[in-house]
C-alpha cells in the first residue's frame, strides 16, 4: 500500500490529477462552440462567488462574471494549459473583478481595501443558517486575509492546492501552511466562543 | 532550505493527502506517532467536515439567464486563433537564427580588409608609356617668406617630379649662375594677350590669411 501511494505522491501531483476541464477546451478549440456552453454551466457559480468577494453587491458580481466569460470566450483558443481550466478562468475573473474595483473606485461609498477579496461577503443567508452554521461563519470572517482566502478557494470551490497557490499568488507549500494556520485558528476562534 | 515543522502541513495531510509529496507526507506521519497530534489530527477533520457541511449561501442567481447574455455577447463563432499562434514555437528559431546572421555579418564587417585583397598578380601596365604619371598630394604646403609675409603654397605634382629630376645633366648658363637677372624683364614684352590676361585674372584673385601669420594662396594662382 505504502509504495503504491510513494509510487502516485513520488510524481508531481498536478500532472496526476486530469483536468477534467481539458477535453471541452479541447472541442472548443477544435471548433465545437458548444463546449464552451458547458465550462460556463460548471464555472459559473464558482466564479461568481469568487467575484462577488470583490465587487459585494449580487448584480455587479453578475455582470463581471459575463465579462471574465467573455474574455475566456476570447482567449480559450490560445489557451495552452499551463495551468488548469479552472484556476485560469478564475484568474480571468479577478482580473475583471480588479478592473471593475479600479473603474468604480469613487463609487464605493466604502475603501477598497487590497486585500478585499478575502472581506466577509455580508450576505442575507449568513444570518439564516443554524447558529452553529453562523458561529462558523463569523469564525472565517475573522481569519486574517490570506488565511480566508485560502481556506475559502479549499473548502467552497474545492480548488487544488496548485490552483489555490496560482490564485493566492504565493507557493503550493505556503497555501498548504497557510490552510493549516486557517484551520488551527478557526478551531481557536470556536473553542473560545464556547467558554465564552 | 529550512525543512518546516511537519505540523504546518497536517490540515493539508488531512485534507489532501494526494497533494502533498512523498517527503511532505512522511514528515507528517512522523509526527502523529504523538498521540495527541493524532487528537489534533481528528479535530481538524472534524472542522474541515463541518465547513464542507456549511449550506451554500448564493442567492439566487439566474444562471440560465447569465448564460443567455453570454451566448448573446460572444456569437455562435469560435474565434480563430491568430497567424503567430500556429508559428508560436518557430518564432524564437526565427528569431534565433536572424540574431546568428546579424552577429555573423557584423563580424565579417569586422575582419581586416587586407584579408579579403586578392593575391598579387603581375601582369602588364595597361597604361600607355607615353601618359605621364600624375601625382597628387593634398596635404603637401610650402610656406615662403615674400615681401615680410609667410607665404603657403601648395606645391605641385610637377613641382615633385621637378624636385627628382637630376639638374647635374640641365645646361647651366654661366654668367647668370641659372638665375634670372632681376632687370631682365623683357620677356614680359614677349608675352601674348591672352598670357597677360591669365597673368591680370591670377593676380586678381582674392588671397586668403591663414590664421596665423602666413597666408595661403590658391594653387592655380602660382
Amino acid at each position: 500500500m505504502a509504495s503504491i501511494a510513494s509510487l502516485l505522491t513520488g510524481i508531481e501531483p498536478a500532472l496526476i490529477a486530469v483536468d477534467p476541464d481539458r477535453e471541452l477546451v479541447e472541442r472548443f478549440q477544435a471548433g465545437e462552440r458548444s463546449a464552451f456552453d458547458v465550462l460556463v454551466r460548471r464555472h459559473q457559480k464558482g466564479m461568481w462567488r469568487l467575484i462577488l468577494r470583490y465587487v459585494k453587491r449580487d448584480a455587479d458580481a453578475s455582470d463581471v462574471a459575463q465579462q471574465a466569460f467573455v474574455r475566456a470566450f476570447k482567449g480559450l483558443v490560445s489557451f495552452r494549459g499551463a495551468a488548469t481550466v479552472r484556476s485560469w478562468m478564475y484568474r480571468i475573473a479577478i482580473n475583471c473583478a480588479l478592473t471593475w474595483l479600479r473603474d468604480h473606485r469613487r463609487e464605493e461609498p466604502t475603501e477598497i481595501a487590497e486585500d478585499a477579496l478575502t472581506e466577509a461577503h455580508p450576505g442575507p443567508s449568513a444570518l439564516i443558517g443554524t447558529e452553529d452554521n453562523a458561529r462558523l461563519r463569523a469564525a472565517i470572517a475573522q481569519l486574517p486575509p490570506k488565511q480566508k482566502l485560502v481556506l475559502e478557494l479549499r473548502v467552497f470551490d474545492d480548488l487544488s492546492f496548485k490552483e489555490v497557490a496560482e490564485l493566492a499568488d504565493c507557493t503550493e507549500n505556503t497555501a498548504k501552511v497557510n490552510f493549516h494556520y486557517a484551520v488551527k485558528k478557526l478551531r481557536d476562534i470556536l473553542v473560545g466562543d464556547s467558554d465564552g | 532550505m529550512a525543512e518546516r515543522p511537519s505540523s504546518e502541513l497536517l490540515a493539508a495531510y488531512v485534507d489532501g493527502i494526494g497533494e502533498l509529496d512523498v517527503e511532505e507526507r512522511r514528515r507528517v506521519e512522523r509526527f502523529l506517532s504523538d498521540p495527541a497530534m493524532r487528537a489534533e489530527q481528528a479535530a481538524t477533520r472534524d472542522i474541515l467536515d463541518q465547513l464542507r457541511a456549511l449550506p451554500d449561501e448564493t442567492p439566487n442567481v439566474d444562471w440560465a439567464a447569465m448564460e443567455r447574455a453570454i451566448h448573446a455577447e460572444v456569437g455562435d463563432e469560435v474565434p480563430k486563433r491568430s497567424f503567430f499562434y500556429r508559428w508560436r514555437f518557430a518564432l524564437p528559431a526565427f528569431a534565433l537564427a536572424g540574431a546568428a546572421a546579424i552577429v555573423f555579418l557584423m563580424l565579417r564587417a569586422q575582419e581586416d580588409p587586407a584579408d579579403d585583397v586578392s593575391p598579387l598578380v603581375f601582369a602588364p601596365n595597361p597604361m600607355p608609356d607615353h601618359q605621364p604619371p600624375v601625382f597628387e598630394r593634398l596635404d603637401d604646403r610650402v610656406t615662403v617668406y615674400l615681401d615680410g609675409t609667410d607665404l603657403e603654397i601648395a606645391e605641385t605634382a610637377e613641382l615633385d617630379e621637378l624636385a627628382d629630376l637630376d639638374l647635374d645633366d640641365v645646361p647651366v648658363d654661366e654668367a647668370s649662375l641659372g638665375f634670372l637677372e632681376p632687370s631682365d624683364l623683357a620677356w614680359i614684352d614677349d608675352l601674348d594677350d591672352d598670357a597677360l590676361a591669365r597673368a591680370e585674372k591670377a593676380l586678381a584673385r582674392p588671397i586668403k590669411l591663414r590664421k596665423g601669420s602666413g597666408t595661403r594662396v590658391p594653387r592655380e594662382g602660382i
